[in-house]
């Protein structure tokens, strides 16, 4: 599962991210927010998000996931995959 | 007016952000009060491609440089529509700026690519230059506020690569050209400039500009790690269009002109010259110089031995900054803040129109505790960055640079003479007499209207009224009947001092209400307003004009003007706001002589 754990310190660092872009409380954002769920998550705001996401964790998005990650989980998981 | 500094959140200084305190910040300045330090500069931008991702990193280095930037971005695309609609967003934002940014290769996709084999590559160029001009047309109609026209830049991959720029008929001939063109169609409009684009993606490294993800995803032509880049470029053109250029450069010594500390290594020991290290500082000297070729007053503030400062300042062989070019010098040991002061006083220019450059961290501080209103540049430890520093402070920006900046060194240097008759004198009226002035009075015209347009912009202390007309404003009034709009120019026996005087009257049937009087403090006490007026006076009766009325209306710097009209022979009719007023002439009763010690010379006639 994709859980975030507050204790997991790649899920805090990415709430961070997702709080500084998106101007909302870090400890709102839950494993289960996406585009759909948080009124912040705009276009514009999504590649914001994505471009800081790749400057924090030193990875580098391809252009379908730069379109596609548009939920934590997605987010969660893809960073992990590059973590390990 | 000049940029307040700011305390930003904590630990922002000038480092560099990741984009998630971009964001962070940015939404932070926003959230504060119109009230902050800050002034707010609303911009609008039309675009041809996505620009809105710069807006985190603008609002940040806006803040940067004293401004709290407003920005409305138009859909993307859209110039004509947006600009000719009267209920637009964009003429709804009342902007202070608008940034043009129409790139060729976005009008037609054929154009970098296919150049060579469609021969419309000149046409698209030609077809770019002729949309943006009708819409600096279309914007004139509706507002003056400056425009700033991005201009082409080189795209990272050209077709004939690494020889394109042989021929003739090649894309890089073609851009080059237009560009010229581009900068030569704007100089007929009064606030409508070239933004170096082009410049800064050539500085930036072209080829890793663009990111061709975000340009094929959401048509964003800038990489994110160039963001920054391009808002700290635009921030510096917004911050030189709103505030007051800085007017002097003073500089420490030891270890900012030259290596070393000369008290202790002597004249023979300090390092300059032609090879490292002492290359690094001669290189800083002429960037200096270059400064002062434009017009910028350099000055010195040492804790030195005056002696010795002076004997390699004449006698160093390798100096470039010699005394003559330098206009006020403090090398003492009192504090640098003190100095400022003095140095400011002295130049007859506010405190706030000095940027201090010191090596020394220690020093910058007592400044920035001591005198806050001077500009002090944030110089690197290794001297190898100090032209950089220099040259991106941005402090001595302007849009033009007239012919009097020029002159402006050599007119100090002639100020000095002035003054050593003015103590031989035994009167006023003899010394201003032995200055063999001849004034020239006459009618705004396209050659002087930038000067005169600078002048309203940057004089502070002699300003009755310190409306800030813009250009586009002067240009108006000067084709307008019911305005005149006049200066002067002055010359003595050592030289010419420029145009040094503007007014504008407004005629309102019998009256004539003075609406601008400004006068450099260069040549003040030399009664220059007195035949500024007199000239005034005459051109009122002859529109048949019989009340001439002036206004007063006090800031912080123009305190020594509150009571010129009264001293001349106006009578105080009202009083306008807190301590201004409004003073009438009667031109039936009272002359307004033209004053002899000026020689007048034949002005061209008035409309």
């Amino acid at each position: 599962m994709n859980q975030i754990s507050a204790a997991d310190d790649l899920g805090q660092r990415l709430r961070d991210v997702v709080g500084a872009v998106f101007g909302v409380d870090p400890a709102m954002i839950t494993a289960d927010a996406s585009s759909a769920t948080i009124a912040e998550w705009d276009s514009v705001r999504h590649l914001q998000l994505m471009l800081a996401l790749e400057e924090e964790f030193n990875v580098q998005f391809d252009a379908d996931e730069l379109v596609s990650l548009r939920s934590i989980a997605l987010i969660d998981q893809r960073l992990r995959a590059s973590a390990s | 007016m000049t940029p307040t500094v700011v305390t930003l959140p904590p630990g922002i200084g000038s480092r560099g952000l990741s984009a998630a305190e971009y964001a962070r910040i940015a939404r932070e300045i926003s959230s504060m009060a119109d009230s902050s330090p800050l002034k707010t500069l609303r911009l609008s931008v039309l675009s041809s491609c996505s620009m809105q991702f710069m807006q985190p990193a603008l609002v940040v280095e806006g803040a940067r440089r004293g401004l709290h930037v407003k920005a409305y971005y138009g859909p993307f695309g859209q110039f004509e529509q947006v600009l000719s609609d009267p209920g637009s967003e964009l003429h709804a934002f009342d902007s202070h700026a608008l940034l043009l940014f129409m790139r060729p290769e976005d009008l037609d996709p054929d154009f970098i690519h296919r150049y060579a084999a469609n021969d419309r590559g000149r046409d698209i160029l030609q077809s770019t230059i002729d949309r943006l001009i009708a819409s600096v047309d279309s914007f004139r109609q509706r507002s003056n506020a400056p425009v700033l026209v991005a201009n082409f830049a080189t795209p990272a991959h050209l077709p004939l690569g690494p020889f394109d720029a042989n021929a003739t008929d090649s894309l890089t001939h073609a851009l080059a050209e237009a560009n010229l063109a581009l900068g030569k169609a704007l100089s007929r409009y009064a606030s409508a400039i070239i933004w170096d684009y082009a410049g800064l993606v050539r500085d930036s490294g072209g080829s890793s500009w663009t990111d061709p993800r975000m340009w094929a995803i959401a048509r964003v032509p800038v990489a994110s790690d160039r963001q920054p880049v391009l808002a700290r470029h635009l921030a510096r053109s917004l911050a030189a269009l709103t505030f007051t250029p800085a007017k002097c450069l003073v500089l420490d010594l030891d270890n900012t002109l030259w290596g070393g500390v000369i008290g202790d290594d002597g004249v023979e020991g300090i390092k300059l010259g032609d090879d490292y290290p002492g290359n690094v500082f001669k290189s800083f000297q002429r960037a200096i110089l270059g400064l002062a070729d434009r017009g910028i007053l350099l000055a010195v503030v040492s804790k030195n031995y005056p002696a010795v400062v002076e004997e390699a300042l004449r006698t160093h062989p390798e100096m470039l900054i010699r005394p003559e070019s330098i206009s006020a010098m403090r090398v003492n040991w009192l504090p640098k803040s003190q100095n400022l002061r003095e140095i400011a006083a002295e130049l007859n220019i506010g405190i706030d129109a000095l940027v201090m450059f010191d090596d020394n961290p220690v020093e910058r501080a007592e400044i920035a505790a001591n005198a806050p209103e001077v500009r002090v540049v944030d110089a690197p430890a290794d001297p190898l960055g100090y032209e950089r520093a220099l040259y991106e402070c941005g402090w001595f920006d302007t849009v033009s640079v007239s012919q009097e900046d020029r002159q402006r060194v050599q007119m100090y240097r002639t100020e000095r003479a002035r003054e050593e008759i003015r103590s031989s004198a035994t009167s006023v009226e003899e010394f201003l007499t032995s200055l063999e002035m001849i004034a020239e009075t006459g009618p705004v015209d396209s050659v002087n209207i930038a000067r005169v347009a600078q002048l309203i912009g940057k004089t502070n202390q002699f300003n009755l009224t310190t409306r800030r007309h813009s250009q586009a404003d002067v240009a108006r009034m000067a084709a307008d009947a019911g305005y005149e709009v006049v200066y002067t120019r002055l010359a003595d026996r050592f030289g010419d001092l420029g145009l040094i005087a503007v007014a504008i009257v407004d005629y309102r049937g019998e009256e004539a209400i003075i609406d601008t009087l400004v006068m450099s403090c260069r040549v003040m006490g030399r009664q220059v307003e007195n035949s500024l007026l007199a000239e005034v006076a005459e051109l009122a009766r002859g529109q048949g004009c019989t009340k001439l009325i002036g206004e007063y209306l006090p800031t912080a710097r123009n305190g020594m003007v509150a009571d010129l009209y009264e001293k001349l022979g106006f009578v105080k009719t009202e009083t306008l706001g807190e301590d201004g007023a409004r003073f009438l002439l009667d031109l039936t009763q009272t002359a307004l002589p033209w004053p002899a010690p000026i020689r007048r010379i034949e002005t061209r006639p008035a409309k």
